[in-house]
């Protein structure tokens, strides 16, 4: 019997590719007569365009079209929802604005015109020359004074995740309690800032007489971006074939803002010529979403003890003039802890920023870091060890629903991981700690991720060489697609991994959602097994039929498959290979699809993933500056696909909670709405310089009721936690409670003084 | 020169024609017919051709590695004859796919002075690929049908195709690396210059806009677009080559300036199928994940590892010193272990 | 990237000619500031003259100091060791200063040539008296984190990012130039201009004038570097300093100090100088001379936590300096100037 493949330590199957320079990315794809399209964006953050000359522009050398709002192609409105996400109105996901169809300007850098010509140079110097004079209107540039306050309902408009929710009584609760603590967080705007810049290359064509748009985009959402398009473009969505291989990182852009896709698609029509369009850098600070900044009040009602009373978690969240976007920032607040009563509420202001979108724990990241400070606060107010407040409030329910939690061993995880980080030895007194010219402080904070499951679909074909290929049409960022659906395929086939190929990025595949939410494994996964399983019917039925067969007339219970055979389950000896039926069968290959979706377990259960996330920092008061020395987490997400790709999202997760904790903030100037931080000279992401050593457990205990793999999602939970686990350990380091997020030296240098 | 007929466009019903053996392109359908003009005969059953085609199916996958060559379909063609004028590519080399139903699938006509490169035709296999199928069904998928909705022998065919192109002799002879030809200057300050490069051992000969960073030459014109581009600005580190042995950025360094260098990019790094010690290190201890900085990486860590004053570094200064390669990933620990391992190689 | 063409300097002399008689030339050389700023569009220039194959790129021993070719690279001058060991604020200021494979391409005399981080400078939608004289200063009033505690005028508060440039002006480093009225030497600290109401001219510099190399001159004290930035490497500073120690026995001779991130350039804390000179080295003195030398730092709206970090800064820096404290990585390496050090359990090799 074939070890699994599925849990094993594979290395990744496009590393070579990859290490090689050969994986293709979006920009690469080199067409046939390729034009380049460049950007002009607005100057002004509100108001109108007055005149667009484009005349010098047109001019320069090898330009080919200048599109602006007055001549470019019409677009339909963005569709209200798609494969049932919210995009419009308050909590949609996306931005509604389409690009190029009136004179209307929501926020500064939005897209005015598009140049196309010859070449990358000859379009970038052209978009510099197109004048634009605007009519000027005061952009609405802060949250508290907003002219348009909303309380949106849901989150994207799922029934699961509303956002202005009451159980019991918080606020009675909150004053009777007899520890009451209430503090205010803020978190700064931030920036995915995926090392690939988006791209898209459309390339439209006449096929069988129609139109036909072909579309490389950075997407992870091959199937949601080709809707989007042929709606926008009036296209039959047959007709819309969107391709992306390989992203070179998304973190939660790259997924809901499609304004540079449907700019390309345009392009692409006017000139009559394929044309790419590569954002610049200082373009994604506007044009690729980001996490809107918030403001956040934690009200916690709590016994001497330490039990928790009552909790109320409010967020003031921001967005665009043009989207709904509502970063949703109670949803660890809503489940983590056992308490009776439990509220919260969200706020919406629209300004005149870019918009936001998901960016790799939306709500969870920001919202996780307030409730888990506020906790570490409550515990020095009542002066017990904070891993011991936790656990005095340890949920075995979740306290919205009263559902159990599929499976929760939080325990387990912050008993390891304090033993991972030396807890013991921390003096449990604020500046208490020091090495040369540092201090030292150890955190702690919980984490969690929602374990969400969605529908998908996959393809299976086996050849009749006994290799194996497996489609679906999800997406590979870095979370290892290509090498666990692989394994997961490979196991559901009986075949060696090394005679099973798995391809995704393809809209013309079988269907699978976007790539997000931590779910794609919960997902993907469960379709690929049963388009293997369909197959292997497929095959069984095939074979049984033959009178050639060892297997004929055999009903396909019977029949089982293993190690790349059939055979009969009451005698493993009378079987044949698959290769052997196709071949006598004169068939190259045989193919099936599955899909694959959740069930009414999700009725029965809350399905979370959990953790425990500790931070060892230094900090030299001198200069203000903050470095992590350690960070330990155990998390508990259901079992391991793979714990070598694991391992690496975990702490690729970590560090994007580091960057957001000590040094990521993007600031627009408060007079214009223009971003003034737009470049990575900037925009600090950690560097490996920042980067700590990471201690990193898994407890690999298979979730019993999401799927048969018993695999919940990876992806985002390295990234929460993190935050609260350093600004605890800050806190623990020099007695000073950081309230904004990111901790630079400017802001502890104000606290210190203080 | 452009008559009618060479207006016809991918998913256009191909008009009739004779072929050399006598029969005609509407007696031929029913299978899928490449016709290939050149003015040197085409042969996929060459070695060297084959060869191409292998790499081929690996890089681009979907089954075709199992599929077996049909050398039957292939018409190999005066490109100065009768068909070629009725088809309106006389003189011109040129390749057309034509599908089962007598469709043009797929044509590429290869300008005078024009080059072509693996990616345009990897671009344009990959456009063929998969139709979304309508009902897919075991009956369908048993036949013939297997990425979607072009049938395997077409798919097959085009992939066969593209290896012919990649392997022409004439083709990369004649041209050797350049790019498009440089339209008439119309403004004389980004009058084209010739510019020279070293890459990898080998020299290109380009008209290049003076303002062409040596990154956009790799990625845009010579189509080596292993070296990444991730903020254009010196930000980041994903564009890192080597220029004479040490790390630099080719986003910052502008094409004109890099002649009389020596530049390795990765494709040049490994020694044949032979990965640089770096390379297998990255793989073997993850130290990447979506891939996009990567390259960057291991330009850099390459050329830490041949510098005498960081080669012996410890895990501090390794972290010092590859602090210009920024993965967004975050994969540095795993980075920090490849490169400590391949330290002891 | 405005359309320009492009030449290599044949000679020195032939490349300021050229340079000289043409408004719109600008000289090149690494290319790391000069071509991201063409990428900007800050700088469009008409003409690019390529300085880099000159041969500039020697390092030698001059008149008991170092003189360093303007061509050599950031890189070529950290690492060559009388520097390292006889200058170590010049290594640590280079080591500490963007990234291994910018110093690589960086250029001694590109380096203090670069221009302002001022964030409005490089948005061209934004007003900018540097960038376009005239049209205002939108960091006043604006966010003007990383700008400028001294010196600034009215129409500009940008400050000077050079880490080099500080640990050159502490050391009274000379500029040899050679311009369209011939050969002069600069003191490093007369380079750079405050801003004044010509904030568009960084420095003296004549348009055409090519510095052929950056004279070390003799010292026989100890330098050093220190950095504060946002990010533990591949960072600007925040505030940096430079402090270079001449001892008569225990006593102070002379001390020289100059503060980075806080001024149009790199900023000369004289009254702290000469606070310290003839004096036994304590820290109870240096927090005097940090004092002094940030008494009349006139913050703006976002910057003005750059006074208590300027201030540990300096006294830290002349504790170690002095030997006071130890030095926090070895002398003459990033390790030595960055403050905080990197992540992770260890800080700093040792
Ligand atoms: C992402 C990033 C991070 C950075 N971080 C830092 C940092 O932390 N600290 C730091 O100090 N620097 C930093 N730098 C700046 C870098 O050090 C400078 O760009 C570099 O030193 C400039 O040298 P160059 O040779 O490339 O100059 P060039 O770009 O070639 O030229 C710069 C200027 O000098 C002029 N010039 C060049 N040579 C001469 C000459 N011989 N005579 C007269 N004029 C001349 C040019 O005309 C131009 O105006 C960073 C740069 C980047 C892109
Ligand atoms: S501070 Fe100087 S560089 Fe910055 S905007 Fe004002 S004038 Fe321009
Ligand atoms: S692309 Fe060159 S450093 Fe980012
Ligand atoms: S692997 Fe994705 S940015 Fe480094």
């Amino acid at each position: 019997m074939l070890t699994e493949a599925t849990g094993q330590p594979l290395d990744r199957v496009d590393g070579r590719l990859k290490v090689m320079g050969g994986a293709r990315y979006t920009a690469e794809w080199d067409l046939p007569g390729l034009a380049y399209g460049a950007l002009a964006t607005s100057a002004i953050a509100h108001g109108k365009v007055r005149t667009l000359d484009i005349k010098a522009a047109q001019q320069a050398p090898g330009v080919l079209a200048v599109l602006t709002y007055l001549n470019a192609p019409r677009l339909q409105p963005m569709p209200e929802k798609v494969g049932g996400t919210l995009f419009r109105g308050e909590g949609g996901i996306t931005e509604t604005l389409q690009p190029l169809q009136d004179a209307t300007i929501a926020y500064a850098g939005q897209p005015l015109a598009v140049v196309v010509a010859d070449t990358h140079e000859h379009a970038r110097y052209a978009a510099s020359l197109v004048r634009i004079t605007y009519d000027e209107a005061k952009p609405e540039l802060d949250r508290a004074t907003a002219s348009r306050q909303t309380l949106p309902e849901a989150f994207t408009g799922s029934k699961e995740e509303p956002l202005q929710v009451t159980v019991g009584d918080p606020r009675s609760a909150l004053a009777a309690a007899s520890v009451k603590l209430e503090r205010v967080y803020e978190s700064a705007i931030t920036h995915h800032n995926p090392i690939e810049q988006l791209a898209t290359i459309a390339r439209w064509e006449k096929r069988n007489g129609a139109d036909y748009l072909t579309v490389y985009d950075t997407t992870r959402g091959v199937d949601t971006l080709q809707e989007v398009i042929s709606a926008s473009l009036n296209l039959p969505k047959d007709n819309v074939h969107i391709i992306c291989p390989f992203i070179g990182g998304a973190f939660g852009s790259k997924g809901w803002l499609y304004a540079p896709a449907l700019l390309t698609a345009m392009a692409a029509r006017v000139v009559g010529r394929p044309v790419k369009i590569e954002l610049r850098r200082q373009d994604m600070f506007s044009t690729a979403g980001q996490r809107g900044a918030t403001r956040q009040t934690l009200s916690l009602g709590a016994t001497r003890d330490g039990k928790l009373t009552s909790l109320q978690h409010d967020t003031q969240a921001q967005t665009s003039m043009v989207s709904g976007y509502t970063e949703p920032c109670a949803r660890v607040s809503r489940m983590m802890y056992a308490v009776p009563n439990l509220g919260f509420a969200h706020h919406l202001s629209h300004l005149n920023l870019p918009s936001p979108c998901p960016m790799r724990g939306p709500g969870e990241t920001v919202g996780g870091w307030a409730l888990e400070c506020a906790i570490d606060e409550l515990a020095t107010e009542l002066n017990i060890d904070p891993v011991e407040l936790r656990l005095r409030n340890y949920a075995d329910k979740n306290p919205e629903t009263g559902k159990p939690f599929s499976s929760k061993h939080l325990r387990e995880c912050y008993a390891r991981g304090q033993e991972l980080i030396g807890w013991a030895a921390r003096n449990p007194k604020p500046r208490s700690m020091r090495e040369g010219n540092s201090l030292i402080g150890y955190g702690v904070a919980t984490t969690m991720y929602p374990a969400a499951r969605r529908e998908a679909s996959a393809r299976a074909t086996i050849f009749a060489d006994g290799h194996a290929l497996v489609q679906s049409a999800t997406h590979e960022l870095g979370n290892g697609a290509y090498t666990i659906f692989r394994q997961i395929s490979a196991d559901a086939l009986t075949l060696p991994v090394n005679n099973v190929r798995f391809e995704l990025g393809d809209s013309a595949l079988p269907k699978a959602p976007t790539t997000g939410g931590s779910a794609t494994t919960a997902t993907v996964g469960p379709a690929a097994t049963a388009a293997s399983e369909a197959v292997l019917s497929a095959l069984k039925q095939l074979a049984a039929r033959d009178a050639k067969s060892p297997l004929f007339g055999a009903s396909e219970e019977a029949i089982e498959a293993r190690d790349g055979r059939l055979v009969r389950k009451a005698n493993a000896a009378q079987g044949e290979t698959y290769a052997a039926i196709l071949k006598r069968a004169k068939l190259p290959s045989i193919s099936a699809e599955g899909t694959a979706k959740p069930g009414d377990e999700r009725e029965q259960f809350s399905f979370y993933s959990f953790g425990a996330v500790f931070a060892k920092v230094r900090v030299d008061e001198a200069s203000g500056s903050i470095r992590v020395a350690q960070l330990c987490a155990v998390y508990d997400v259901g079992r391991l696909m793979n714990p070598q790709t694991a391992r690496s999202q975990f702490i690729g997760g970590m560090s994007m909670g580091l960057g957001a904790t000590l040094m990521e903030a993007t600031h627009y100037d408060a007079r214009n709405g223009r971003a003034v931080v737009r470049n990575l000279a900037d925009y600090h992401v950690p560097s490996m310089a920042d980067t700590p050593d990471i201690l990193v457990e898994a407890l690999n205990i298979p979730d019993p009721h999401i799927s048969a793999l018993g695999a919940r999602g990876i992806g985002e939970i390295g990234c929460v936690g993190t935050p609260a686990a350093i600004t605890n350990a800050v806190f623990h380091a020099t007695g000073q409670r950081l309230r904004s997020l990111p901790l630079t030296p400017d802001k502890l240098l104000k606290a210190l003084a203080s | 020169m452009h008559n009618l007929v060479s207006a016809l466009q991918p998913g256009d019903t191909v008009p009739n024609g004779p072929l050399p053996d006598g029969s005609t392109l509407f007696e031929r359908r029913g299978r899928p017919i490449i016709l290939a003009f050149a003015p040197t005969e085409w042969d996929p059953a060459q070695a060297h051709q084959s060869a191409i085609f292998a790499r081929l199916s690996q890089e681009f996958g979907s089954g075709v590695a199992f599929a077996e060559a049909a050398p039957e379909a292939w018409h190999s063609l005066d490109y100065r004859g009768e068909l070629a004028i009725h088809l309106g590519v006389a003189g011109q080399r040129a390749l057309l796919l034509l599908d089962e139903e007598g469709v043009l699938r797929w044509k590429t006509v290869v300008e005078p002075g024009q080059d072509i490169r693996p990616g345009q035709v990897l671009a344009a296999l990959q456009a063929l690929r998969p139709e979304p199928l309508d009902a897919p069904d075991l009956a369908a998928a048993s036949t013939e049908v297997l990425t979607g909705g072009m049938s395997r022998r077409t798919f097959v065919m085009a992939t066969l195709a593209a290896a012919a192109l990649l392997a022409l002799p004439s083709v990369v002879a004649a041209a050797p690396e350049t790019a498009l030809p440089s339209p008439p200057p119309t403004d004389n300050r980004s009058a084209m210059l010739p510019v020279e490069l070293n890459i990898n051992g080998k020299s290109h000969r380009l008209q290049l806009d003076p303002r062409t960073a040596l990154l956009d030459a790799l990625r845009e014109n010579l189509h080596l677009t292993g070296t990444k581009k991730g903020c254009d600005h010196g930000q980041c580190g994903a564009c890192t080559v080597h220029l004479d042995g040490h790390s630099a950025l080719s986003c910052l360094t502008l094409a004109v300036m890099a002649q009389g260098k020596a530049i390795t990019t990765i494709e040049g790094l490994a020694k044949g199928d032979t990965l640089h010690p770096v390379q297998a290190a990255f793989i073997k201890h993850d130290a990447f994940q979506c891939g996009y900085c990567t390259p960057g990486q291991i330009m850099s860590a390459s050329a830490l590892l041949a510098d005498q004053h960081t080669r012996h570094g410890s895990a501090v200064e390794i972290r010092e010193a590859m602090s210009g390669n920024l993965c967004r990933c975050a994969a540095y620990p795993n980075i920090i272990a490849a490169i400590q391992e391949a330290q002891r190689a | 990237m405005h359309p320009f063409q492009y030449q290599r300097a044949e000679s020195g002399d032939q490349a300021v000619a050229v340079v000289a008689k043409n408004p719109d030339a600008a000289f090149i050389a690494g290319g790391t500031s000069q071509v991201d700023l063409l990428k900007e569009g800050v700088h469009q220039p008409s003409l690019l003259v390529d300085v880099a194959g000159l041969p500039l790129r020697q390092i030698t021993d001059f008149e008991g100091g170092v003189r360093i070719g303007a061509n050599a690279t950031n890189t070529e001058a950290a690492y060559y060791p009388a520097i390292q060991a006889r200058y170590p604020a010049v290594s640590e200021a280079l080591l500490a200063g963007a990234s291994v494979q910018i110093r690589n391409m960086a250029t001694m005399a590109g380096n203090p040539l670069q221009r302002t981080r001022c964030p409005y400078f490089r948005d061209l939608d934004q007003p900018c008296n540097k960038r376009t004289p005239g049209s205002g200063c939108a960091a006043i009033g604006g966010y003007n984190h990383v700008h400028a505690l001294f010196g600034a005028s009215a129409a500009c508060v940008a400050t000077h990012p050079s880490d080099l440039a500080v640990a050159l002006s502490a050391l009274d480093a000379r500029v040899q130039t050679t311009g369209p009225r011939g050969s002069r030497t600069i003191a490093f600290p007369d380079l750079h201009r405050l801003p004044g109401t010509t904030p568009h001219l960084d420095t003296v510099l004549e348009h055409g004038e090519l510095i052929t190399s950056i004279d070390l001159p003799a010292f026989a004290g100890r330098s050093h570097y220190l950095k504060v930035r946002e990010r533990a490497s591949y960072a600007y500073a925040l505030a940096s300093c430079a402090v270079a120690l001449e001892m008569d026995g225990a006593k102070i001779k002379r001390a020289r100090i100059a503060l980075g991130g806080v001024a149009h350039k790199p900023w000369r804390a004289t009254p702290a100088e000469a606070l310290l000179a003839g004096q036994q080295p304590t820290e109870k003195l240096f927090q005097a001379a940090a004092a002094a030398a940030f008494a009349d730092a006139k913050p703006l709206e976002h910057n003005a936590y750059k006074i208590p970090m300027g201030r540990n800064l300096l006294v830290r820096a002349l504790l170690e300096t002095s030997g006071l404290q130890p030095l926090q990585g070895p002398a003459g390496t990033a390790f030595a100037a960055s403050v905080g050090g990197m992540a992770g359990q260890v800080a700093t090799p040792n």
